[in-house]
Parts: structure tokens; C-alpha cells; sequence
């Protein structure tokens, strides 16, 4: 077709030209002879989303919503979806991953369970996806059209059962009529460590270690005369220690030779354990699609390859994709479609935290040696688990995983306006996992196994079957969309691992399984779980004038994993909208561009709970050939039933000076009930835990976002958007008469974090109050009853802060820990700007949080060292009889020919608490799009280049090594470039 | 036309597809786990509940394992502490220190705590299913109604085996009784000492009645072990139990020693043989009234060389069957001769069997301790297991199937044996004012220990010195058994001796009345309901 038409028609006809996947154009013909329509590609056609079961306009999409385009997501060159998301949308907190191996978190809306996840689901092109075995994250984000986060009950409500920490919805890119396109989408990129704690040098650990030792002794020895002291330096700090030392030999217990070697030379260098497991880190992806269609069907396909260097010298992640999205108009009644994608993934992932643990751990004055078995610290006799990091590395773990998702359906138009649709949709992974631990390594002896390989292979098939029927029809100015579904899911997981043991030679690596030796310690294992949701739904939506419009939905969903009579559970929800600007009254002023307000109330559901809770599980065990039954831990609850949120929202959009600037402002309150959480009971009952449905939480918070375009002219345009959201949780209710619920950990200990109490934020550090330093002069300290800890002159000290009788009681115990903080903040967000000339632009994405508060393990003991372990360089300022200000206490080692001397530590109270907040520069892009007659001129239709740094800066005072991700790993900076080439 | 019949029928056969599809669905939501199975099913089957009551002993087994089995309750006493470099752990310390850092937060104390627990409950359901099938059983099913029996009484023996050592370390515990197994609602508040012991009572003598005669062949006990576990009922109960009887525990023991087992119970077997692994502790001895059968493998170990041994030969790596962490020690008082303040006389030979002071080793002597001072005093030597050592021939260490490694060091561990029956017999006659006779018994197993006649004890020994004396014997009898605890807890001697003999609690000086209990653990107070902060043990509010 060369696009040459003739009509006939009348002078004041008006003509309307559509074609698929372009802005329907009306012209009116007013005597031209000759109409030319330049059809513009309709951004509209992004308008139809796929919800569960049926296909439904993004703007029936009545309350909260946060939008990501395409174009927003090519700003950011990542792998992974939250990554691409963070600091985007008003509402949606995002945090890096803390190990390089795992992904992102997600929370939107603050926290709105009292279980572990608050992940919210991913609905990729209608399935329903979580993150078992990288799940919503294997999609390639080149594919993706648009991503919305749907916020509130209102517009989440089609989800009901899983919704209630939100919803993000994925579309993934579809064919447009016309001539077909390709494109490339590729980048290249280099990571490094941004930053990490400052840390001692070996002179200054040296010092360190000798003051704790001298403390240790007169702390011991509070009576001893200058010439004992001195005699204990010479002979049991400054002699070195030896393992085998002679009958009557005189040994230290404080240094090694070595040690005391590297202290006396001027010139000794400090060895870099960490720098020989780690380096720079290179990524790079690719990925080319193909796009096109007609007037009956369009079609879209990609391929992908990303490769992931980590960090850590035996990490690595290589991913393989490809994907079809195809529909057909097979009939003008009749249309098909399949949404279908494959992902081959090959990774070396993290065979323990050891390796990177061990080498920032490592001594400074040690040697590089790849071939002794343990580490040490002044030649000190280890218990076997001192691993060598450099040996540690030889440790394979492989990974490979094998994902199908396919979302299909089959839609049937029989009359104008009603659709008949159903889908079936499946995600299948199969995970193999490989690890091979070496013969020759420390662990092989600690462990006495000689060699362990172990084989685990994993397969999940999620399926989900929806049917709807949905009918959209008009009367004069009232329009009404009517929706009838249901919706069947299943989960099946089974897995086997085998394990072997004692392998005679390394070179045979893990793939020899059955040449293990101790064949009577061979293990073999598998589980099978499944579980099911069945739901049906029912949903309108009713506009007038397109100025009031109505939603109602309800959705009755029952899970599997609940015990029968507790099933089900009934999730209805209410939605209105008023676009005042539509409204006479309107017309007149020129304020607002547009103004809608939105209210919606709604009840959405959670049964995010591991599979069979409701039930006392036995397990046979097996000892030389007798089974015997014994119960797990956990006590089944057999009434235990879904969880549910009854949320509001109200909000508005606004948009003022020809659309320049746009505000959207939401607030929401959330009352959750019957909460599911797994929780310690008390052992008396025979279990340690259980699942209940056990209490409420009220959370309430406000988000506001602001667009604002300052300069909108021919050559330059700068853009400049931010959000902003605040919300704060607070426990109003727990089980039966409890005020407070304990987090106590595998050996017993109850825990900092973790705990429930009413009244107070989910999240809480629940620790001691820091007294201070003792001096010399605090005679008050003295009547203190301790506990059996000792606090004199340089001794850190807890406040008495209550007794039985809530005052307090001259002693520490549990009762004096306090609520001094929360790890939530009270506001986050982003702002992003883009200032585009010509063709060039640059954009900033910052993100940020204020007011949060955490514990920093590294920190504390990098602060809490006695110079046989990473140190702090703050630790300079530790107390002694002439520096008695300073911020540490003095530092104390104990000698293993004497007694104790048992201390507080400062990661015991609030003296290691810190302050999380932060302002993040977390990308900046510099991009040139080349012009269209260059562009033109190269047979092309676009051209993009771009080079992006991530995580530019970080201010905060936070002193761990990263406010959002913790301590696992420091924190990383990438600079990327890229491309984007269409034809 | 055509097109539009074809895409009626099609939709038609549509919509039945979907109608049919949907409606299938009536047990979609009814998933059971696959590969467990439920307490329901556990407690309504006769062929489940056996290996469930089996269950029990395997729990009892590894409660008794490991540091918060029998280590930890081995610590603070008159003949063993732990080492220095362990008490380098200030909370660990404690229970040498008897100080502030006893206290009810101490994990090591949750320890014993939460380990032993699960076990009554678990015995509970097993009784409560057993009973409810016993309804179910016609009274002409004897066969059955008697297998029932048979294991209600394995699950009484366990249930009360448990809660002996629990309150014997805690006091007042709770008593755990289930009725009704649908409506799992129990008291779990902390009962008089009358009800505890009263339960312990009735399920030694249920037990007592009704188990096998023995000898033990398996993990299950046999008549004997519950018998003499009912005599030990009623001496160490306290007296504010109102079940410590002294004539009733005579009785108790008196018939262990008249069971007409083939052979029957003695203490012929040498002493050295008695802790010797390749001697086979494999429930062949006539010593043995109740044992546990520990593997030195990754099967069922009972780690106690892993805190037993000697941290200076643990650096020559982990297959040296003297290696270990020195968690617990013998005091002084346990290793030295009486001549220089010891408990030990000369030519005892369970001396040298219990002790070791040699610290020689594939030839050579370590006399130079790697790290703590006190590694190469004497150590506990009665669970070295030389099976898995490296030197042993491969013959010798067949069984360390895991690897050989001081970690997995798994001794039988006899827990009564006949010799502590004969004690504890002695002992009741000279409360019974029978001196002489409780004289007669004591020989037997010092004839045993001294391999003469020359040490026996004087028969016109005086009430009061034997009531001094026995305390001795038992130690070198008994020492690092797990009865010392205990055995000082109801003679009142606690504190008197461990403030004597134990150099921590002897420096610290700290040591109360009230540490005779452990407290109740926080972790219970704070999330049981039914105990609160006031019901604490005396001493730690």
C-alpha cells in the first residue's frame, strides 16, 4: 500500500481513520481535495492491561496508582525489576539487595503484615508471579511496556486473596500494526565498591590488642604495684606465643612472632586478604526484539543475554531469554493470544558468606597464603573454624534454572460490547543446584566429610486458569463495564537432593556423585507440597458524563491452606471518583487543567503462610534401619484463617498551568486484623512456634507526587518530578491478653529486633539504654547489681531504667531494655530531573530516607574489636586513665591463665544504635539521541547512546556500610554504557 | 450463515467446558502434606503410635546429648566446673559463679529448659491416644489391648524419666495431662510439688507393672529400669512433695535386685570394662538396668568428648579421641587422693577408668598447655571413645561411619546401672536405721572397685558417717554420670559442698539456698500465659 486513497464524500463530512495500535484521527474535510493523515502511534494503545482473567482499561483503574513507563525504565540501565522501580513511585520503598546473590526488597505502603514478606504480587501480563526462585525478576526489563503499582484496596481489590501489600501489574510489549520494527537495547558496565567503614592498620590493631591485654590485667588486678604490671607486658604481652612450647618456656598470649615482627619493622605493609577475593565486577546485556503486525494480529518478539561478573571473585549470574507475545483475530468474533517467555539462567552463586566474611576479617599482619588450612590471630590455637577464605573459594555451588511462562488466551466477542474470555497460564521452573566442597580444605576436616558434593533439583509448576465475562455497553451518558470471573491456581513443588561424601580425588569436581566413599552417611531427601486458591469475582464500574464514576467489586477466595470450614474468605470493595474539571462550573476558570478526587474503601486478603501450618506435621526419622515419629517445632493451628486489611484511601489529581505542573496527593489508612504470624510460644506446649491469626496493626500514612515541567520550549525541556510518603504502623492488638510478643532465636537468646509490643511500630529495637562510660568519680555506680558483669573506671554501663515495679531497682536485668527506635522511616522517596537539549539529555535520579534507625552488626564490632578482628579507626578514641572523654570504653582481653573479667558491650544497648537516614544519588544518565536526518541517513529510526554511574554518592551518617542494605556486603557504584538502536 | 452456527456451537461448547471445568473442583482446596503425616493421624493408629512411643526414647536420647543434655547440668558442682577459656563466656560462667549472670535470661539455663520439654508433650499426646484406643478396643482383642499396655507404659516410663530431671533442676514444673485430644487446651502453669511428683509416681508404677522383664535388648526400657527409677522417686523427691519415703524406695530397689532375669542384675563386670567401647556397652552387660545406645557417627552421638576433652590435644585435629573444648572438668576434689584433699583412696581402680591424667599421645606426652591454663589438668575420661580416633585399625573404628572426629564421640551410656541401685538400696537401709546391712551392699561394689576385700567398709559404721560416706562412694562410683547434681540437691548438701569444692562458686562466693533451683527460664515467663514474673523461683525475682 503507498498510502494513496480516493473518497468521495461531502464537503462538511468529517472523515475518522483508525488503524490498530494508532490515535484514531477525526479531520473534517471542508472542501480539501487532498487530506493527508499523519496517524500518530497511540499511546492509548498502552491503556489496556491485563488483569486477572480479563483485559480492562488502565483508566477504570479507579484509586491509587503509580505508573512506570518504558521510557522511564531505558533511564536506568539494571537487571532486575525493584532495582529499575526505586526511588520512581510515591508509596513504594524499594532497598538493595544486602548479598550480591539476591534481589531487591519491596514494601508498599509500609508494612501491613506481621509476617516476614512484604513483598507485594507481580502480575505479569495477567499471571500471578512472586519471587520463588527469581520469579518476576527473570523477566527482561527491554520487554517490559509499562509497570503500574496499584496501592490501594480499590484498584487492588481483582486480587483480593494475595493483594494486601499491593499489587504491581507488568506489561510486556506487544507488535503495532505496520511495518516491522527492529531494535537493539544493549549496555555494558563496570562495578565497584563505593564505600566501606575505615578500618585500622595492622600498627594501630597492634596497639589496640596490647592496651586490651594491659586492661585485661589490671582490671584483674586492681592492687598490682608498677613493677608487676611491667613484668606481665614483658612476659605475657611482648613475648610471643607459641603452640609447642617447652616445659618451663616462657609464652605471651597475646601476639605471634609474626606480629610482633611486623609491629617492630617501620616499613611493613599491610596485607590485603580482602583485595584477593574480590575485584571489579563487569555486566553487560543485550537484547533484540522484533515488533510488527496488522490490522488482524501483531506479534512481538525478543531475545535477550545478560552477564553478571560479581564482585566476589567466584560469583557470576549468565541469563538467556526469549520471548513471543503474539495475538490474532482468528474471527471477528474470535481473537487468540499468547504472552510466552523462556529464561535459561547459569550462575556461580555464594557457597557461604565465608569467603568475603574471612578476608575483610583477616589479619593484616598474616601472610597471603593460599595453601594453610585456618587463619589465625597471634598464632592462637583455632577450634577448627577459621577457615581459610582463599581456600574457601575453591568451594563450587552452581546454579542453573530453566523457567517457561506462558500466559494464553482465548477471547470471544459474540455481540458488541460483551467478551468471553479465558486464560491459562502456567510458570514452570526447574532448578538444578550443584555443590562440590574439596577434600583438601579445612572444612573437609572440620566436617570430617573428605570431599561433599550435594545434587538438589527443584521443580515448581504454578498454573492459574481464569474465565471472565465482561460487558460494556453505553445509554446516553452513562457507560457501564460489568465483569463475571473465576479464577483456579495451583502450586506444585517437589524437590530431591542427594548428598555424598568422601571423594578421593577433586578433579572429578561434582558431577561424579556416586564415587563418595562413606557410602553408610550417604543422605537422600525430597518433599512434594502443593497448594490452591479458588476464587470468584465480580466487579462494575459505572460512569456518567466520564464525571462520577463507581467501581464495586467483590472476590470470595479459598486457600488450601487452611483446614476446611476456615477456607474461605469474602473481600469486597468500593471505589468513586469525581472529575470535577469535567464538570459546567469548570469551564469557566483556567486554574486547574484538571482536578479529580477519588475515594475507595475495600477489604483485601492475605494467606501468605508456608503450606500445611494449620496442621502438627511428624516426620519419620531414621536411625540404623529404625523409623521413629516425633513432631516438628511447630504446633498446627487448626483454626487459623485469612488474614484481612479493610483500607481506605483518599486522594486527588491535579493538574495547573496547561498541564505543566501535576500534583497527586493520597491518603490511606489501614486497619489489618486477624494478622498471620508464625510465632514463638512457649515450650511448655511441646512446639516453639506456631502460625495464629493474632493481632492487628493500624497503619496510616500520605504520599504525594509533584511533576512539574519548568521549561517546555523547542530545543529545551527540563522535567522535574518528586514523591514523598510518610506512614507509620502501629500494633493496636495482640493475642489474648498479651501486650507483647518475643522473638527469641535458635540458642534462646531473645532478640533486639523482632519483637511485638502494642502500641508500638512493628518494626522496633528493643535494647538497653546506654549510662555512659564509668569514671573514676561516678560513686553512684557502685551499689548497682550488674548481673555478674563488672563495670569500673572505662567500663561501659546500661541505665537502671525500671524494676519489677516499673521504677528502678539498683539492677540489670531484662526489665531495664526500652523501645529506643524503629528501622522504618518516617519519610522516603525520590526526585528525579531531565534537562533535554536538542538531542541530548541528562537525567538524576536521587532517592532518600529520614528518620530511620538501625543496628549496625559491622559497625559494632568493628567498635566492639580487641584488636583480634577488623577494627574501627574510631576506636582511637577508646578510654584510658588520660583520656577519659573519649566515645569507647576501654578495650579488654581476658588471659587464659587467669580469671575473667566479664564487661557490657556496647552492641547490648542503644550506645550502637544508628541513625539510617540517607540521600542517595542512585543514577545519573548522560544521553544523546542523534538526530532524525542522521539517523535517517543510517537506514535507522532511532539511535540512543548513554553512559549512566549508579549509586554516585551516598550521604548519610549511617556508619555501617549501607543505610538500606545493612552489612552483608559494602555497597557498590556502576557506570554503564549503553545503546538503543531502532530500524 | 455457516460461520455463524459454527461460532455458536463453538461458544456453546465453550461455555459447558467451563461450567464442567469449574465445578470438578470440589476437593481442589483440600491439600494433605505428603510427606508427613498428622498428629490425627499419628494418634489414631495403632501402627503409627508405636513408632511415635519409639519416638519418645529417641527424644529423650538427644535431649540427653550434647552440651544442654548432660554437660551443662555436669557444670557448678563439687566434682566438676568448666574450664577457663569456657569461662571466658560470662553467661556459661554462671553456672560456675553462681552469680548475677545465673539468671533467668541465660540461654544455657533455656537450654535444659527447652530441650525437655517437647519430650512431655509428645508423651502426653502418645498416652492420650493410647488411652483413647484402649476405649475403642474390645476387651476381646487381648492381643492388642495388651500392645497397648505394653506402650502407654513406654510413654509413662519416658514422660516420667523427663520430668524427674526437670524438676529435680527447676522445681515446680507443669504437669501435663491430655484428656481430650480434640480440645488441646491444658494447664501449662507451674504446679505444686505434691502434683509433679504425683505423676511421676503414678507413671513409674503404671510402668513399673507393665513393661517387659527385660533384659534391655533395645532403646525401650524394661521392667527394671522403671522400678528402680520408682525407688528413686521416693528418695530424691523433696520432702515438700510429700513422696520422699525411704521404705518404699528400699522396696522398689530391693525388687530390681530379685527380678528373675537371666542373668540377673550384677556387678560382676569389671569396672574398666564397663566404659570400654570395644567391650561391647551394647546392652550385654548385667550392670545394665536402663541404657541409652549413643553411635559414634553422625547416627545418634552424644558430643560429650567434643566438651569433655582437652582443647591442647584438640589442635593435633579433630581425630584424636583426647581432643576436646574443656566445657566440663573434674574439680579437684573428683581427681586428687585423699591424702592431699582428694576423694580418691589408693587402689581404687575406678580412679584411673574415670580420669585421665596422662595426656600421652601417639607417643608423645603434652605437658605445655596450646591456650587455657588448665588443659592439661586432669580431665573427664569415662566418654573418650577410641573408636574414633585416627590410630584405631579400621576394624576398631568401623562404626565411626561419618568420619572420625572427637565430635562424634557416642558411648553407651548406662544410665542406672546396678551399682547405683546398690547404692541407693544402702542408702535407704541406713536412713532406715539398718546400717549394717546398707554396710553389706556398699562392699559389693567396693569389692568390685578395689578388686579385694581388704577395702570393705566397717560394718559398726555410725548412721551419720555413712550418710558422709555414701555421698563419697557414689562419686567414685558415679562421677560424671549425672546423678551429682541431684544426689546434692536432696541430701541438702549443695551448697555446702560446692562452696567447698568447686574453686569458681569457692572464689566468687556467691553461692545461695535458692541456686539449688535453676530459674524458670524468661523466654517461658514471657510468652506462657499461665506464668507470670511472681511465680519465678525464689531468689531470681
Amino acid at each position: 500500500m503507498d498510502g494513496q486513497y480516493t473518497l468521495q464524500v461531502s464537503p462538511n463530512a468529517t472523515l475518522e481513520v483508525s488503524y490498530l495500535g494508532y490515535a484514531t484521527q477525526t479531520v473534517a474535510v471542508k472542501n480539501q481535495s487532498s487530506i493527508n493523515v499523519l496517524l500518530r502511534s497511540d499511546d492509548s494503545a498502552l491503556d489496556e492491561v491485563v488483569i486477572v482473567g480479563a483485559s480492562m482499561k488502565k483508566s477504570d483503574l479507579t484509586g491509587a496508582v503509580g505508573s512506570v513507563s518504558a521510557k522511564v525504565l531505558a533511564e536506568k540501565p539494571v537487571t532486575s525489576l525493584n532495582e529499575a522501580l526505586q526511588g520512581r513511585v510515591a508509596g513504594v520503598l524499594i532497598s538493595n539487595a544486602a548479598r550480591p546473590d539476591q534481589e531487591g526488597a519491596i514494601k508498599i505502603r509500609g508494612i501491613n503484615t506481621i509476617n516476614g514478606s512484604t513483598d507485594p504480587i507481580y502480575v505479569v501480563d495477567g499471571l500471578v508471579m512472586d519471587n520463588f526462585g527469581g520469579g518476576f525478576n527473570s523477566v527482561n526489563l527491554n520487554d517490559i511496556a509499562s509497570i503500574e503499582i496499584l496501592k490501594d484496596a480499590s484498584s487492588t481489590a481483582l486480587y483480593g486473596s494475595r493483594a494486601s501489600n499491593g499489587v504491581v501489574l507488568i506489561t510486556t510489549k506487544k507488535g503495532k500494526a505496520g511495518e516491522g520494527r527492529i531494535s537493539y537495547d544493549g549496555w555494558f558496565g563496570v562495578r565497584s565498591y563505593a564505600n566501606t567503614p575505615e578500618k585500622m592498620n595492622s600498627r594501630q590493631l597492634f596497639e589496640l590488642r596490647r592496651d586490651a591485654a594491659i586492661n585485661g590485667f589490671t582490671a584483674t588486678h586492681p592492687n598490682a604495684t608498677d613493677a608487676e604490671l611491667q613484668t606481665f607486658i614483658t612476659d605475657r604481652v611482648m613475648t610471643a606465643y607459641k603452640q609447642n612450647a617447652a616445659v618451663g618456656e616462657n609464652v605471651g598470649f597475646v601476639f605471634g612472632q609474626y606480629e610482633l615482627d611486623a609491629y617492630a619493622d617501620p616499613n611493613f605493609k599491610d596485607y590485603d586478604w580482602l583485595d584477593e577475593v574480590t575485584r571489579n565486577g563487569t555486566e553487560q546485556n543485550h537484547t533484540v526484539s522484533f515488533a510488527g503486525g496488522s490490522d488482524k494480529g501483531s506479534y512481538y518478539l525478543s531475545f535477550g543475554y545478560s552477564n553478571r561478573q560479581g564482585m566476589i571473585k567466584n560469583l557470576s549470574n549468565q541469563q538467556y531469554n526469549g520471548r513471543i507475545n503474539a495475538e490474532q483475530n482468528i474471527k471477528p468474533w474470535l481473537k487468540v493470544g499468547t504472552n510466552t517467555s523462556f529464561n535459561h539462567t547459569v550462575a556461580e552463586i555464594m557457597a557461604d558468606d565465608g569467603v568475603f566474611d574471612g578476608a575483610r576479617g583477616a589479619n593484616p599482619m598474616l601472610p597471603i597464603d593460599y595453601d594453610v588450612l585456618e587463619l589465625n590471630w597471634a598464632n592462637k590455637p583455632t577450634e577448627g573454624n577459621y577457615f581459610n577464605p582463599l581456600r574457601s573459594m575453591s568451594i563450587e555451588n552452581d546454579r542453573e534454572r530453566n523457567r517457561l511462562v506462558s500466559a494464553n488466551f482465548l477471547n470471544i466477542n459474540p455481540i458488541e460490547g460483551l467478551n468471553i474470555r479465558t486464560s491459562y497460564s502456567l510458570n514452570m521452573l526447574e532448578e538444578m543446584r550443584f555443590r562440590y566442597v574439596p577434600n583438601d580444605i579445612q572444612q573437609a576436616i572440620r566436617y570430617t566429610h573428605e570431599g561433599e558434593n550435594t545434587h538438589t533439583r527443584d521443580h515448581r509448576l504454578n498454573w492459574q486458569w481464569d474465565n471472565s465475562i465482561t460487558y460494556d455497553t453505553s445509554f446516553g451518558d452513562h457507560r457501564i463495564n460489568a465483569l463475571l470471573g473465576t479464577s483456579a491456581s495451583k502450586i506444585d513443588r517437589n524437590y530431591t537432593e542427594a548428598r555424598g561424601r568422601g571423594y578421593d580425588t577433586n578433579m572429578l569436581s561434582y558431577y561424579n556423585l556416586g564415587a563418595s566413599y562413606f557410602t553408610a552417611t550417604r543422605e537422600i531427601g525430597s518433599d512434594f507440597t502443593a497448594s490452591t486458591l479458588l476464587s470468584y469475582l465480580a466487579r462494575a464500574n459505572y460512569n456518567y458524563k466520564s464525571k462520577y464514576y463507581l467501581t464495586a467489586t467483590a472476590r470470595y477466595d479459598g486457600s488450601s491452606k487452611f483446614a476446611k470450614g476456615n477456607q474461605w474468605g469474602f473481600f469486597p470493595s468500593f471505589s468513586a471518583a469525581w472529575n470535577i474539571a469535567e464538570e459546567d462550573f469548570m469551564k469557566s476558570q483556567d486554574i486547574f487543567n484538571q482536578l479529580k478526587v477519588r475515594a475507595g474503601f475495600g477489604l483485601v486478603g492475605n494467606q501468605a503462610i508456608d503450606d500445611y501450618a494449620f496442621m502438627t506435621l511428624y516426620r519419620p526419622q531414621v536411625t540404623e534401619g529404625n523409623t521413629v515419629y516425633n513432631p516438628g517445632n511447630r504446633r498446627g493451628t487448626q483454626n487459623i484463617t485469612w488474614e484481612a486489611q479493610q483500607q481506605s484511601n483518599i486522594g486527588f489529581d491535579a493538574a495547573f498551568l496547561n498541564s505543566r505542573l501535576r500534583v497527586s496527593a493520597d491518603a490511606f489508612l489501614i486497619n489489618n486484623k486477624n494478622l498471620l504470624m508464625t510465632h514463638d510460644i512457649n515450650v511448655t506446649s511441646g512446639f516453639k512456634e506456631a502460625v495464629e491469626n493474632i493481632g492487628a496493626i493500624q497503619n496510616k500514612g500520605v504520599e504525594l507526587t509533584v511533576d512539574y515541567k519548568v521549561i517546555d520550549i523547542q530545543d529545551l525541556q527540563w522535567n522535574v518530578s518528586a514523591n514523598i510518603s510518610a506512614d507509620r504502623n502501629e500494633v493496636t492488638k495482640l493475642y489474648g491478653e498479651n501486650d507483647a510478643i518475643y522473638n527469641i532465636d535458635g540458642d534462646r537468646n531473645l532478640q533486639k529486633e523482632g519483637n511485638l509490643f502494642i502500641g508500638e511500630s512493628r518494626n522496633t529495637i528493643y535494647i538497653w539504654r546506654t549510662g555512659g562510660i564509668a569514671q573514676e568519680v561516678d560513686a553512684g555506680l557502685t551499689g548497682m547489681n550488674w548481673n555478674g558483669r563488672k563495670v569500673n573506671p572505662g567500663d561501659l554501663y546500661p541505665l537502671d531504667v525500671s524494676g519489677a515495679n516499673g521504677t528502678p531497682d539498683g539492677k540489670i536485668d531484662d526489665l531495664d531494655r526500652v523501645i529506643v527506635g524503629s528501622p522504618d522511616p518516617k519519610c522516603y522517596g525520590g526526585f528525579a530531573t531531565d534537562v533535554t537539549y536538542k538531542g541530548i539529555s541528562l537525567n538524576a535520579v536521587f532517592n532518600y530516607s529520614y528518620g530511620g534507625k538501625k543496628l549496625s552488626y559491622l559497625y559494632e564490632s568493628m567498635t566492639g574489636s580487641t584488636g583480634t578482628g577488623l577494627a574501627s579507626v574510631d576506636l582511637l578514641d577508646r578510654w584510658s586513665p588520660s583520656n577519659t572523654t573519649a566515645k569507647f570504653p576501654r578495650p579488654i582481653i581476658n588471659d587464659p591463665m587467669g580469671t575473667s573479667y566479664n564487661t557490657f558491650s556496647g552492641s547490648q544497648m542503644d550506645f550502637s544504635v544508628q541513625d539510617a537516614s540517607f540521600l542517595r544519588m542512585s543514577a545519573l544518565t548522560l544521553a544523546y539521541t542523534l538526530p532524525k536526518n542522521i539517523v535517517s541517513d543510517l537506514k535507522l529510526s532511532n539511535l540512543r547512546v548513554y553512559a549512566t554511574g549508579s549509586n554516585l554518592f551516598c550521604l548519610t551518617p549511617y556508619k555501617g556500610y549501607d543505610p538500606e542494605t545493612g552489612d552483608w556486603y559494602p555497597p557498590t557504584r556502576m557506570f554503564v554504557f549503553g545503546v538503543n538502536i531502532s530500524f | 450463515m455457516k460461520t455463524k452456527r459454527n461460532r455458536n456451537r463453538f461458544i456453546g461448547t465453550f461455555a459447558i467446558a467451563l461450567v464442567v471445568g469449574m465445578a470438578s473442583c470440589s476437593d481442589f482446596l483440600n491439600e494433605m502434606p505428603k510427606t508427613a503425616l498428622t498428629q490425627e493421624q499419628i494418634s489414631t493408629d495403632l501402627k503409627l503410635l508405636e513408632p511415635a512411643v519409639d519416638g519418645l526414647y529417641a527424644s529423650f536420647r538427644s535431649n540427653k546429648a550434647g552440651r544442654g543434655g548432660l554437660t551443662f547440668s555436669l557444670l557448678g558442682l563439687d566434682e566438676s566446673k568448666q574450664g577457663i577459656v569456657q569461662m571466658m563466656d560470662a553467661s556459661q560462667a554462671g553456672f560456675d559463679n553462681y552469680d548475677g549472670m545465673l539468671n533467668p535470661t541465660s540461654a544455657q539455663i533455656d537450654e535444659l529448659w527447652t530441650r525437655r520439654l517437647p519430650t512431655i508433650h509428645s508423651a502426653a499426646l502418645c498416652i492420650a491416644g493410647l488411652d483413647a484406643l484402649t476405649k475403642q478396643t474390645a476387651d476381646t482383642e487381648t492381643e492388642t489391648l495388651a500392645k497397648l499396655t505394653d506402650l502407654k507404659a513406654h510413654a509413662c516410663f519416658v514422660r516420667a524419666l523427663t520430668m524427674f530431671e526437670l524438676t529435680m533442676y527447676f522445681g515446680r514444673v507443669p504437669v501435663q495431662e491430655i484428656a481430650d485430644l480434640n480440645s488441646p487446651e491444658q494447664d501449662l502453669s507451674l504446679r505444686p510439688l505434691p502434683e509433679v511428683w504425683a505423676q511421676i509416681a503414678r507413671d513409674f508404677e503404671y510402668a513399673s507393672q507393665n513393661l517387659p522383664l527385660g533384659p534391655q535388648k533395645t532403646d525401650r526400657a524394661t521392667k527394671g529400669a522403671a522400678l528402680a527409677m520408682l525407688g528413686k522417686t521416693y528418695m530424691y523427691a523433696p520432702e515438700e512433695s510429700t513422696y520422699r519415703d525411704f521404705q518404699k524406695a528400699a522396696d522398689c530397689f530391693k525388687q530390681v535386685m530379685d527380678l528373675p532375669i537371666s542373668p540377673k542384675y550384677n556387678v560382676s563386670t569389671s569396672y574398666s570394662l564397663l566404659f570400654d567401647e570395644w567391650g561391647g556397652v551394647e546392652f550385654d552387660k548385667p550392670e545394665s538396668v536402663y541404657e541409652i545406645d549413643y553411635k559414634p557417627n553422625s547416627q545418634g552421638p552424644n558430643f560429650w568428648q567434643w566438651d569433655m576433652g582437652s582443647r591442647t590435644l584438640a589442635a593435633l585435629g579433630e581425630p584424636c579421641y583426647i581432643g576436646g573444648y574443656d566445657v566440663a572438668l573434674p574439680t579437684e576434689y573428683a581427681y586428687k587422693m585423699q591424702a592431699d584433699g582428694g576423694v580418691w583412696e589408693e587402689g581404687d581402680k575406678r580412679r584411673e577408668v574415670s580420669i585421665r591424667y596422662d595426656f600421652t599421645y601417639n607417643g608423645k606426652t603434652y605437658d605445655v598447655v596450646a591456650w587455657g591454663a588448665d588443659e592439661l589438668d586432669p580431665h573427664i575420661k569415662k566418654w573418650e571413645d577410641r573408636r574414633v580416633d585416627k590410630f584405631s585399625t579400621a576394624e576398631q573404628a568401623k562404626e565411626a561411619i561419618s568420619g572420625r572426629s572427637f565430635y562424634y564421640s557416642g558411648k553407651n551410656y548406662m544410665m542406672i546401672r546396678f551399682a547405683d541401685v546398690l547404692l541407693c538400696y544402702a542408702e535407704c537401709l541406713n536412713e532406715l536405721g539398718q546400717t549394717a546391712a546398707a554396710v553389706t551392699e556398699v562392699n559389693k561394689v567396693r569389692r568390685r572397685a578395689f578388686e579385694d576385700n581388704a577395702h570393705a567398709w566397717n560394718s559398726a559404721m555410725s548412721q551419720a558417717d555413712f550418710r558422709v560416706n555414701i555421698l563419697d562412694e557414689r562419686l567414685r562410683e558415679l562421677c560424671f554420670e549425672g546423678w551429682r547434681r541431684m544426689d546434692l540437691i536432696r541430701t541438702g548438701k549443695f551448697v555446702e559442698l560446692i562452696s567447698e569444692r568447686n574453686p569458681w562458686a569457692k572464689e566468687k562466693g556467691t553461692i545461695r539456698d535458692y541456686h539449688v533451683r535453676f530459674p524458670i527460664p524468661n523466654n517461658e515467663i514471657l510468652t506462657n500465659p499461665q506464668i507470670s514474673r511472681e511465680d519465678q523461683n525464689d531468689g531470681y525475682n
